[in-house]
């Protein structure tokens, strides 16, 4: 119909703006900070910096260490997710009744704000009055200070993680599950698969785009994990836990060395974008194979 | 959802004999699919035995059971070149890679399906699927064949033209077949022993002349046959060794010289075919009013009422013209099959019932 | 090779099977734990909360701590102001994003305006999360005067959730029948009519869906809430950190607190799985 185009765009165009406003605005900004040097005093103006505030970074050991913690808890967390996440899915795939009743139960803790998330969990693994150390004690282990040593305090942490995020993955993966048609795992077995040939051969590799579209969203999700190990373990012991969200938020609001802190964002901006983009592109030639 | 549909089934007690090949038919939610689906392994029966060959089979495997089978939607390996797909079965068994590639050729050759080897199912035109899908169960040696409605997804042409091929290859492998399919005609064209199914039980076993001709009950009855077997109410008015009579709705009286398990008095169902009809004297005038007259080229057919039953009768054409019936219908004796108020047959079959082997009893658990 | 087949002894069928559910259960307890804790604790005295080992099972049960959270202390706000903070950002926002965003994504949906670089520049704010963002936020809302207040933070809010809501609508647009607005064009019903008429009313489920999730997310963000505002304006997440900082640590009015903050989100997955299980899925391969 005539004018359907003009209608749109009238349509989109607050939006458009907003997201302009919200995207190219802070990343002028950012960038404009990144290559400034702040002074302690409020009323001297930034200065130039070049490439200053980068290379202080790279000599950052604490931001050198926040990003190795973050991979870690990436890396650990991202394995139990895909690992339990499949397994719950599978299972789930294959029940009928209260199918729907446990799906609603198993969502109530992706529904939980991740501070509320890294509070329950710190009241849980306290030493001395947690639930943890009650539950273990009865099993007769004696009690672990957890959120306050290592190798333990990082283990809190992808347990919260893997606790809030794999019913999500596992919900992904089912409904990847459902896209199956159940009449090639029926042909499977009757041409002789085992179940775990089944699983291998034909479940496994018809999964695959949806393995990626799951850890694409927990990759984004585990980078930008702040409050929750904020106040479960507050990047204790020392500074070991400190992932690259707590790191930040100290440079700029503790240390208040705003520009450091863009140029960490900006770091931050581009390895997330690197990390789409290259996911969009997977996805492409993954369409194109299947 | 995961699974289709899973009906229930009850007290299913069948012997279907060596080579033949055996449909399993009726209306969907009858529980066809799971007999076979039981049958093959896929799921497992709460109760009974399932044997093939005089083996118990009842924890077995779908491989452990010799079975290959046909699905309904193919079911080929998406990821997968045709070529892979006709091997898996191969790779399972471990059968070594040598004889695998030999054999998937060999296949492919029989199928005449060699020049799609390197194609992905999504490049393959409903035929080429179909016969890859046959192509993948017969690749190992199998005693059994199952199909689940394997032409409910072609076009009209095409599945004649699989139906003859069927045929063929189980003339050729001269193995067991058992068919699942919705479509009366499929069955009476493929089987050699229908199985009619409704609400998880047998209805009755038989060959398909045998179906036709006798149906157990008002239910095969009317199932088999396109259009379906005309039904009249009427009531017994004299019943004895040497025969029976009957009143019928349109006032109509109808006289067999065989014996009906009725009473004087009972209300029963009496049912004609519509090639069983026809213009022209007969013993039995039935009065018919015709409504309408559809013309299906070689055949054409009358609908209309005969009091207040619906009726429909087959046409034949005369000096190249349709005779349609004025004011009555006519038919004999022979072609009326009389039902109870409860459905089941009253009169006695017209041919010896098939061999043992068909045999089946209603489940009396 | 071929073979006879045999079924006998009356065979029947029920469908059955157990093993799912020795993965399911043990991961229902794990997923449970947490939020039983949060209701156990809530409920339960001072010295039965603090006592080594801790009980797990239900001791003396009082509703103390739901008390003094409710009501305030002397050093606390009443939680009410929080939650109630809360919700009137939540609702503005929410309100706000989904004028903006069904608008938007009805725009593109239908009338496919921008071509391919559209859709991937709105969705690709889903990569980058307030978290990376937050120092030049910071910075941009102190320079424009919007720290610590309603508009500031409504405003961040509602437009960072439009491009969650065009996630969810779009699949919802491309799949309403073009058809119903075409009708309405013929019946005489300019844009704006068969926009509001028609289209809309169709959208509605994905509407509410998208309405529920903005809402949630809005209701337990902490990053945005707690550094461009958090003083005068100060939503739940905000508050119930400042129970863990005290010199006394208070389980019980953390829990309670806790309590109050997760209950939407429990409603929100009751109501929400039927859509996720699909949804999802297919929202996630766009």
């Amino acid at each position: 119909m005539r004018g359907s185009r003009r209608f749109a765009w009238i349509l989109a165009t607050p939006s458009l703006i907003g997201l302009v406003a919200i995207s190219f605005v802070p990343f002028v900004f950012m960038v404009k900070t990144a290559f400034q040097k702040f002074s302690p005093n409020p009323r001297i103006p930034p200065k130039w910096a070049g490439f200053d505030n980068f290379w202080a970074l790279l000599d950052d050991p604490q931001f050198l260490q926040s990003i190795g913690t973050t991979l870690i808890v990436l890396f650990v967390s991202l394995f139990f997710q895909l690992t339990l996440g499949f397994a719950l899915a599978w299972s789930l795939y294959h029940i009928r009744k209260g199918r729907s009743v446990i799906i609603s139960l198993l969502l109530i803790p992706t529904a939980i704000a991740p501070l509320i998330a890294g509070l329950v969990w710190w009241m849980l693994f306290n030493t001395k009055y947690g639930a943890i150390n009650s539950l273990i004690g009865k099993l007769g282990i004696d009690p672990i200070q957890w959120t306050i040593t290592m190798p333990y305090a990082l283990i809190t942490i992808i347990v919260a993680t893997v606790w809030q995020t794999v019913p999500f993955v596992a919900i992904i993966l089912l409904g990847g599950l459902t896209t199956i048609p159940p009449e090639i795992l029926d042909a499977a077995k009757v041409d002789g698969a085992s179940r775990r040939r089944e699983l291998r051969y034909i479940v496994l590799p018809l999964m695959k785009p949806f393995f990626l579209v799951a850890s694409l969203f927990m990759v984004i999700d585990l980078l930008r994990i702040f409050e929750m190990p904020q106040y479960l373990t507050s990047g204790g012991p020392g500074n070991d836990t400190v992932v690259m969200g707590m790191y930040l938020f100290k440079l700029g609001f503790t240390f208040f060395d705003l520009g450091r802190a863009s140029m960490m964002s900006l770091l931050y901006v581009l390895v997330l974008s690197i990390i789409g983009v290259l996911f969009v592109r997977l996805m492409r030639t993954r369409k194109a194979e299947v | 959802m995961s699974f289709g549909a899973v009906e229930a089934l009850k007290g299913i007690n069948l012997e279907i004999p060596d080579g033949a090949f055996a449909v399993f038919v009726g209306p969907s939610g009858c529980g066809k699919t799971t007999l076979m689906r039981v049958l093959s392994g896929l799921e497992m029966q709460t109760s009974g035995d399932v044997e093939i060959d005089g083996r118990e089979m009842n924890e077995a495997t779908p491989a452990e059971r010799g079975i290959g089978m046909v699905f309904q939607s193919y079911a080929l390996y998406p990821h997968m070149s045709v070529r892979e797909n006709l091997g898996f079965p191969l790779k399972m068994s471990n059968m070594e890679s040598a004889a695998s590639i030999s054999r998937v050729e060999e296949v492919a050759r029989i199928l005449q399906i060699e020049h799609l080897l390197d194609r992905r199912p999504n490049q393959l035109s409903g035929g080429q699927k179909q016969r890859v899908a046959i192509g993948r169960t017969i690749a190992l040696d199998r005693k059994v064949f199952l199909f689940d409605e394997p032409l409910s997804n072609l076009d009209a042409d095409l599945r004649v033209e699989m139906r003859l091929e069927l045929q063929r290859l189980h003339r050729r492998l001269g193995s067991t077949m058992v068919y699942v399919t919705h479509d009366q005609v499929e069955a009476m064209a493929l089987a050699d022993m229908i199985v009619i199914m409704r609400g998880g039980a047998i209805e009755q076993v038989g060959s398909p002349e045998a179906l036709y001709r006798d149906p157990a009950n008002l239910f095969v009855a009317t199932f088999l046959g396109s259009p379906k077997m005309n039904l009249m109410s009427g009531k017994v008015t004299e019943a004895g060794q040497s025969g029976a009579r009957f009143v019928l709705g349109s006032g109509a009286e109808i006289a067999l010289d065989r014996p009906v398990r009725a009473a004087v008095g009972d209300t029963v169902t009496l049912g004609v075919r519509p090639e069983d009809l026809r213009v022209g004297a007969d013993v039995i005038a039935l009065p018919f009013e015709t409504e309408m007259v559809e013309n299906l080229g070689p055949t054409g057919f009358a609908y209309g009422s005969s009091g207040e039953d619906r009726m429909v009768l087959q046409l034949l054409r005369h000096d190249g013209a349709f005779v349609v019936p004025q004011t009555a219908v006519h038919t004999n004796p022979g072609a009326i099959r009389v039902f109870g108020s409860d459905g089941i047959r009253l009169t006695e079959p017209f041919e010896p019932q098939a061999p043992e082997s068909h045999q089946m009893q209603r489940a009396t658990a | 090779m071929t073979s006879s087949i045999k079924m006998g002894r009356s065979v029947g069928y029920r469908l059955r099977r157990t093993w799912p559910w020795l993965v399911i259960l043990p991961f229902l307890l794990f997923s449970l734990f947490p939020v039983y804790w949060i209701i156990l604790t809530a409920f339960r005295p001072r010295n039965d909360i603090f006592q080594s080992p801790v009980a797990l099972l239900p001791t003396n049960l009082t509703l103390d701590n739901i008390r003094t959270v409710w009501f305030g202390t002397s050093s606390n706000e009443p939680v009410v102001n929080f939650l109630g903070t809360s919700l009137f950002v939540g609702v503005c926002a929410t309100v706000i994003a989904l004028v903006l965003g069904v608008a938007c994504s009805y725009a593109i949906g239908r009338f496919r305006i921008g071509g391919t670089f559209l859709p991937t520049f709105i969705l690709s704010f889903r990569y980058v999360p307030a978290i990376a963002l937050i120092v030049p936020f910071f910075m941009l809302y102190r320079s424009l005067g919007l720290l610590d207040s309603y508009t500031g933070l409504i405003l961040i809010y509602s437009l960072f959730s439009i491009p969650l809501i065009f996630w969810l609508l779009l699949g919802y647009v491309e799949a309403a029948p073009r058809e119903l607005e075409e009708a309405a064009y013929v019946d005489g019903a300019g844009h704006w009519k068969a926009m509001y008429h028609v289209a809309l009313p169709v959208l509605m489920p994905g509407i509410a869906i998208a309405a529920v999730f903005t809402f949630i997310g809005i209701w337990n963000e902490f990053v945005l809430a707690y550094q461009l505002a958090g003083n005068k304006v100060a939503t739940i997440t905000v508050y119930l950190p400042r129970l863990r900082t005290a010199i006394a640590e208070l389980y019980g009015e953390i829990a309670a607190a806790s309590l109050l903050a997760v209950l939407p989100g429990i409603l929100f997955a009751a109501v929400m799985q039927r859509f996720l299980v699909r949804g999802l899925a297919f929202g996630g391969l766009k």
